[in-house]
């Protein structure tokens, strides 16, 4: 949920994104290997359905975060109550102003669930209302923005460390490599959700404290394949040949080492994701995840399950969409990795 | 095929099929808890050792209000007013008030190897004295023990003298360190106000008229401990600690007991019912009248009047955490009470009644209102929301008058724009009564009638706003930023149940237009934030040990408060007229009145006299106008009950029901058999699939090898 000030640096960061993505593609036109890539990938029919599934999710989390408010006239403000001070997310503004019942709704009833009186909007709840009554197909489409913030935020915040280190392990190699292969082997020995729930515990919760533990237990992985990588190029002729005449290590890791890592990185981006995704909804388990994800809607659906006559829909209408989510992220990924990964490639 | 054999073969039965035809109480723990009587603070804790343990007075199993009966004292004494003579040569003399004591004789503790002293060879038991009471109020005064009367007993004479020289003892040397407690105590001296008269017989002497001690004395934290199971069970070299292991003179003894796992009592032989039925001892028979309830509950039939107590033989309690597996063996009739949680609400309980399918199955409901009451406390402390002794903004403090009544009055709309009737109904299926005043129904002061004006929700909120508007927030917007007035409420953890409940209470207010932010931490973080007092508004409960309004009304008493103390009232209420009261109220029984003289508002002396009621309704007055909390409800609790499980009243402030109630084992037997008839067809079907996809593999793999 948006807080009163913040919608504003929501919208900044969106306006980024979009501009970045269209600089991205106006580039990308005329690149031939981007070009080559693109052609390949409208190849694969389950991919690319899966990529437009998947681009119509970040598109509600985008909307989600484009908010303002309506201005409130000076005069009308002490009657125009507390909603009007609110932004409201495009999203939002898909549905009514205060479509909301007092308590538990069937999908499409017209009664409510729990005493049978008249809703406020019958019929209209698609996927039924939560425990307070809140529209839960409402719910369901702001859960794909903190899942977004989780797998995005957190990779953006993974791939600077991986890149670092393992480059400067791999090519150095020597106590360097010692240094950092000492550091991401303790990390890989506790336990991932030990880590993950003392990381939280000791820097409180928040969106920004999640993607760092999240961030903290995953750029290990990364880092071992770089530096493997690394260790690789490094002992490529053209590197030697670079290196024999004379330039400088920055130079040669800048022009010769990180480029050829592109492929890994971008392939780890994508398969990760869905990790991140579903990690959260564990650490939601917990209680220290994030509100309005996915994962506290599965823990709060959890006991309705219990109930009887039983409450299906807001469990059913969450996990749907992180299942759904985490599918299409994952086919996706696979074929970027068939694509991109050299192996794979010249297997087929 | 074994495997399928066992599977086809039994039931589904959790327990030995010997014990099936015993009197035994089936039951079920979350973990274990602590055991200690001295400081045994959890509810289903203090359950346990209401069988174990037994104080001097008990209450009447079944009337209400809660009546207190001797149990192992003869009589409940009366305060006297007694002379003493000054501490000190040439002091002027003391008034002290006496509560004498006498006690029955031929009561016996436990039969266990603690008490053969000192080679602990085999079982022994020996007789209760008044010497046993004087260890147990050493052992409720050593801070070591960490004791929730203490506040209570502090009024005893001497009391504080004496932990004063029990603590210099300790810091003495390892020598004193290391002897046995019961040395140590010796050593430390007698307390002053704790006379020991006679074998049987003793007297406390307290600084003050305070009857709510005797409540205490009627609660297991009193209950008189051998200091043999004190010495022996310290949890070293094999054996149980105390709080473990506990020992008393009670009807059932601890006969087996795994941490967090399993616990189980027996009856005991020697206890003084079963030994010497004659005698007739109060606690030792079934009672012979109760309310009109009991008579239609069947809880007053003859073949339990009068009888000789204890009637069933062994309680087991076996660990089960998942409350819907829980439900489903009680359902089977392996469990034989259960209480009722919001998930399984609506499968027991249809229209305010049980539901068809289990009252066919001959299931009970009881519902009782807890001596409990939840609230929101806002912080006085507050510049907002309070009336702070120094307002933080000098502006404010200038017009300190103003501000005071402003706030109060914000404090007001918010107490009209809180529906509670809605957060009952929804979050808690109705199992809660709505509170007008801290003091729940069964408690003395409680009014039925009385309505709190501030706690009557209108849908229109039209006097909420209007109070609004007086307090300088017209339509909750704050002059100052020209925004909705933002509040801060915070949570003691970040669940997400009780994130939606916040949510509903942010709706609530809102509608108001004011802005609840909310604050949800970690409830060790929470916990932090109440002592500091930093915050606005927080969501607290209070859960009474004993059925009198100062328990509740401690909650908003000046020097108990929690800022920087981390004591009981958290909103940090202080009013120097509530604070007059409650110290008269504290000394009062409910019958008594007290006169003082105070100056009139015409600076005239009067003389003025109150009883203890009209003091209680004064308190209420000051509350209801000062509106320290939003009083929100009183949780109700609802059980269910087997046909065959007698005797019940739930209480929460009774535990010495143990001994009251019994099973009918062989009911219970044909019952669980007629519900859990096996259901075999699966197990069959099971066999026939793996048949029909092993015969064809079989088939062709001999069709092969033969070629």
């Amino acid at each position: 949920m948006l807080g009163w000030q913040d919608y504003h640096t929501s919208n900044l960061v969106v306006a980024l994104l979009l501009a970045i993505s269209v600089a991205g593609a106006w580039y990308g036109r005329h690149n031939l290997f981007c070009r080559q890539f693109v052609r390949d990938f409208a190849r694969r029919r389950l991919a690319v359905a899966a990529a437009a599934l998947f681009s119509l999710f970040v598109g509600v989390a985008l909307a989600d975060s484009i908010a303002w408010c309506d201005p409130v006239a000076e005069e009308n403000a002490e009657n125009a109550g507390i909603e009007a001070f609110r932004p409201r997310t495009l999203i939002d503004r898909l549905f009514p102003r205060d479509f909301r019942e007092s308590a538990y709704s069937a999908p499409l009833a017209t009664n409510a669930f729990y005493g049978d009186q008249p809703l406020k909007h019958p019929g209209k709840h698609v996927l039924g209302t939560t425990i307070i009554g809140h529209d839960t197909l409402h719910e369901t489409l702001k859960g794909f923005r903190p899942a977004m913030i989780i797998g995005a935020f957190t990779t953006l915040l993974v791939i600077p460390i991986a890149i670092v280190m393992g480059v400067l392990a791999g090519y150095f190699g020597r106590r360097i490599d010692d240094v950092v292969q000492y550091i991401y082997s303790t990390l890989a020995s506790i336990p991932n959700i030990l880590l993950l729930i003392a990381l939280i515990l000791v820097m409180g919760r928040g969106t920004l404290q999640v993607c760092i533990a999240l961030g903290v237990t995953t750029w290990v992985g990364l880092c071992r394949l770089l530096r493997a990588e690394t260790l690789k190029l490094r002992e490529l002729e053209y590197v030697q040949a670079a290196r024999a005449l004379g330039m400088s290590h920055t130079r040669i890791i800048c022009r010769h080492i990180v480029p050829n890592l592109f492929h890994i990185v971008l392939i780890s981006f994508v398969l990760r994701f869905s990790w991140l995704v579903l990690n959260e909804s564990i650490l939601s388990y917990f209680g220290i995840g994030l509100e309005g994800s996915f994962g506290a809607m599965i823990v709060l659906a959890r006991d309705e399950l219990a109930r009887e006559p039983v409450i299906w829909w807001n469990l059913a209408a969450a996990s749907t969409a992180l299942f759904l989510l985490v599918l299409t992220a994952n086919i996706v990924g696979d074929a970027v990795r068939d694509l991109l990964d050299p192996r794979v490639r010249t297997a087929e | 095929m074994s495997f399928l054999g066992t599977l086809i073969g039994c039931g589904n039965s959790p327990y030995p099929a010997a014990d099936a035809g015993e009197k035994v109480f089936y039951s079920y723990l979350l973990r274990s808890y602590p055991l200690d009587p001295v400081n045994a603070q959890s509810i289903p804790g203090m359950g346990y050792l209401g069988a174990i343990c037994e104080p001097l007075f008990e209450y009447h199993y079944l009337k209400r209000p809660l009546e207190m009966q001797p149990l192992l004292a003869r009589a409940i004494p009366q305060f006297e007013e007694i002379t003493a003579p000054g501490l000190a040569a040439g002091e002027p003399d003391r008034v002290l008030y006496r509560l004498r004591f006498e006690i029955w004789d031929q009561v016996l503790f436990h039969r266990d190897v603690c008490m053969d002293v000192p080679n602990h060879a085999k079982p022994h038991t020996r007789e209760l004295t008044a010497e046993d009471f004087e260890f147990t109020f050493k052992r409720i005064a050593d801070p070591a023990n960490n004791c929730p009367a203490i506040d209570t007993f502090l009024r005893v004479d001497g009391l504080s003298e004496w932990i004063k020289r029990l603590e210099a003892m300790r810091q003495k040397g390892p020598q004193t360190a290391t002897l046995p407690v019961h040395e140590l105590y010796r050593l430390a001296g007698p307390i002053r106000g704790v006379q020991v008269t006679g074998r049987y017989s003793f007297d406390l002497l307290l600084t003050e008229r305070y009857p709510i001690l005797l409540y205490w004395l009627a609660m297991t934290t009193t209950a008189p401990v051998p200091y043999e199971a004190v010495e022996y069970y310290h949890g070293e070299d094999g054996r149980p600690h105390l709080r473990e292991w506990p020992i008393g003179t009670g009807p059932y003894r601890m006969a087996d007991h795994r941490k967090d796992d399993f616990i189980a009592f027996e009856k005991n032989p020697d206890w003084r019912g079963i030994t010497q039925p004659q005698r007739r001892l109060p606690g030792t028979r079934y009672p012979t009248g109760g309310e009109e309830e009991d008579r239609q509950a069947g809880r007053l039939s003859p073949e339990y009047v009068d009888q000789p107590l204890p009637f069933i033989d062994r309680f087991e309690y076996r660990r089960d955490k998942e409350a819907v597996t829980r439900f489903g063996k009680f359902l089977q009739g392996y469990y034989d009470g259960e209480e009722i949680i919001e998930e399984t609400f609506h499968q027991a309980v249809s229209g305010g009644d049980i539901s068809p399918a289990l009252s066919d199955r001959g299931i009970r409901l009881s519902m009782e209102t807890m001596l409990r009451v939840w609230y929101f406390a806002f912080n006085m402390d507050d510049d907002i929301v309070g009336a702070p002794r120094v307002f933080a903004d000098p502006a404010r403090e200038r017009d300190r008058e103003q501000w005071l009544d402003r706030n109060r009055k914000l404090r007001q709309a918010m107490n009209l724009a809180f529906n509670t009737q809605e957060e009952i109904d929804i979050f808690m299926n109705g199992r809660a009564s709505k509170a007008e005043s801290p003091l729940p129904p069964g408690v003395f002061g409680h009014d039925p009638d009385y309505r709190n004006p501030y706690r009557q929700y209108d849908p229109e909120l039209t006097r909420a706003r209007q109070l609004l508007t007086e307090a300088g927030y017209p339509g909750g917007i704050d002059p100052r930023t020209n925004r909705p007035l933002q509040i801060e409420l915070s949570l003691p953890d970040t669940d997400p149940r009780t994130m939606e409940l916040a949510r509903m209470t942010t709706r609530m207010f809102g509608q108001l237009g004011i802005d609840l932010k909310l604050d949800a931490v970690t409830y060790n973080a929470f916990v932090q934030k109440m002592r500091r007092g930093a915050f606005q508004v927080l969501r607290w409960g209070w859960y009474a040990d004993y059925p009198d309004p100062q328990t509740f009304l401690l909650l908003l008493y000046g020097p108990e408060s929690s800022a920087g103390t981390g004591r009981n009232n958290k909103a940090n209420f202080r009013n120097a007229r509530f604070d007059f009261l409650y110290e008269k109220m504290a000394t009062l029984a409910d019958d008594e009145s007290v006169t003082w003289t105070e100056t009139g508002p015409d600076g005239a002396e009067r003389v003025v006299t109150m009883s203890r009621g009209e003091i209680i309704w004064e308190m209420i007055a000051i509350f209801e106008y000062e509106c320290p909390w939003i009083v929100n409800h009183h949780p109700m609790s609802f059980n269910l009950f087997h046909s065959w499980y007698h005797n019940v009243k739930p209480n929460t402030v009774i535990y010495t029901g143990a001994k009251y109630r019994d099973v009918d084992a062989r009911l219970r037997r044909e019952l669980r058999e007629e519900w859990n008839r096996p259901v075999r067809w699966p197990a069959w079907a099971f066999v026939g699939i793996v048949a029909a996809l092993v015969t064809p593999a079989v088939r062709t793999y001999i069709r092969r090898t033969r070629h």
